[in-house]
């Protein structure tokens, strides 16, 4: 079932102008349409950049497809955005979202390969052990039931607080941190023996 | 242990990663001391929240610097995609609220009364119709125009006192919106224009009827594209 990612904003990036401006999209007015369309120009760059920092798992006709199913997936939900971040941040969720459903579904899910993830490295160096690339975290996130990794992207990425995931989901707040806590579990299974080798 | 719930142990154990009570302090060290499988838990935990927090990083910084690296390319195929997906199915609600189930059923048994009126007012005079765009109006019956765009007409099932914003604006093309030629707010169900005020308009229009709440929100969205010599 196709969700509406979790990532949105912390309230410094409400973004009540991009709300408006995708219901006049919506509703047909040609300069929001346009404007609209030079927004969403970051879709395909994002999916490509992403791309780049796992790795590049997916070639160019594979990344073609999974800009189609990005767009596809983002229009669907767009009457449902409500300006809680910004438009960009927003579809980053989607472009997340389709890039690992991709790879999971590749017959060989090459970049779901723990080992193969970890040999790509950060740009960013990081002194600290254990030194998990960040492929290696995005692809053990995406092994996780999308209910904790929405909620764990939501903390982490977009830094919002259990509260307010909460309210948007419309559960309670203890169910939010169960599936935060479970998650947060579960992936210390699957990268523990990533950084424990490095350690050694 | 549910999958659903966590204990008031692993509670204090999320609010001590994420530094809402110090790793020192007297509650800390109660819990490992109680329960010291935590101990190995809550150190491992650490280092995933570091890394998470680090990929977490690297995005927020690719979405933050993504605007140079977009290519004409790029907005060329979201142009054919948005572009399709407006004439196929032009105009999903606009900021469509999260209702109820009921409200689907509402919905459903008011677009059925909308159909059979549209279809009875059609059989009834036999003219044509204006050209509806976008998907079957769920709050307003269709409008129509008079010849020469002197009067507008609509309705709203179920409310007469609905406050409403009229909008006409040129027929950008497919049904688009371009330059604004009129807009209203009233509590009427029609609006007229002098010929004056008409004459130098288009000969094709969109107009829409958008229903506006006590709060100022919008309710409901019906567009519609009308031509002086559609009757």
């Amino acid at each position: 079932m196709a969700r509406d990612p979790l990532i949105q904003a912390t309230s410094s990036e409400y973004a009540p102008a991009d709300r408006a401006l995708v219901g006049e999209a919506l509703a047909g007015r040609a300069e929001s349409v346009e404007r609209l369309i030079a927004r969403l120009a970051c879709v395909p760059a994002m999916l490509r950049a992403k791309n780049e920092q796992l790795g590049q798992p997916l070639d160019a006709r594979e990344l073609d497809e999974v800009t189609q199913n990005t767009l596809g997936s983002l229009w669907s939900k767009l009457a449902r955005y409500e300006g809680r971040s910004k438009l960009e941040t927003w579809a980053f969720g989607f472009c997340v979202n389709e890039i690992f459903k991709a790879l999971q579904q590749r017959r060989k899910p090459r970049a779901l390969d723990l080992e193969f993830a970890s040999s790509v490295r950060d740009r960013e160096e990081d002194d600290r052990e254990p030194d998990i690339s960040v492929a290696t975290i995005e692809s053990s996130l995406a092994r996780l039931p999308a209910e904790s990794s929405d909620v764990i992207r939501a903390r982490h990425f977009a830094e919002r607080s259990f509260e307010d995931i909460a309210k948007e989901e419309g559960l309670p707040v203890n169910t939010v941190k169960a599936r935060y806590y479970r998650g947060l579990t579960r992936l210390r299974d699957l990268l523990a023996p990533t950084w424990r080798r490095n350690m050694l | 242990m549910s999958a659903e719930r966590i204990d008031a142990d692993e509670e204090l154990l999320l609010s001590i990663l994420e530094r809402r009570v110090e790793r020192d302090s007297r509650e800390a060290h109660q819990l490992v001391e109680r329960r010291p499988e935590l101990r190995p838990l809550l150190e491992d935990l650490e280092t995933v929240m570091h890394e998470i927090d680090r990929s977490s990083a690297s995005d927020r910084s690719l979405v933050a610097g993504i605007g140079s690296a977009i290519r004409d390319r790029d907005r060329e195929q979201v142009e054919r995609f948005v572009r399709e997906k407006l004439r196929v199915a032009p105009a999903p609600r606009a900021l469509e609220r999260r209702r109820p189930a009921w409200f689907a059923v509402a919905a459903a048994i008011l677009l059925m009364a909308v159909g059979a009126g549209a279809w009875l007012l059609l059989r009834g005079d036999g003219r044509p119709k204006d050209q509806w765009l976008g998907d079957p109006p769920r709050l307003l019956e269709p409008g129509e125009t008079a010849r020469d765009f002197t009067h507008f007409v609509w309705s709203i099932p179920g409310s007469s006192k609905a406050r409403v914003e009229l909008e006409i604006c040129e027929d950008a093309g497919a049904g688009a919106r371009g330059r604004e030629l009129a807009r209203h707010t009233t509590e009427a169900s029609e609006w007229s224009f002098t010929p004056d005020e008409t004459k130098a308009w288009p000969d094709t229009v969109v107009w829409s009827v958008t229903v506006i709440d006590a709060a100022g929100e919008q309710q409901g969205l019906s567009s519609s594209r009308s031509s002086r010599r559609s009757r």
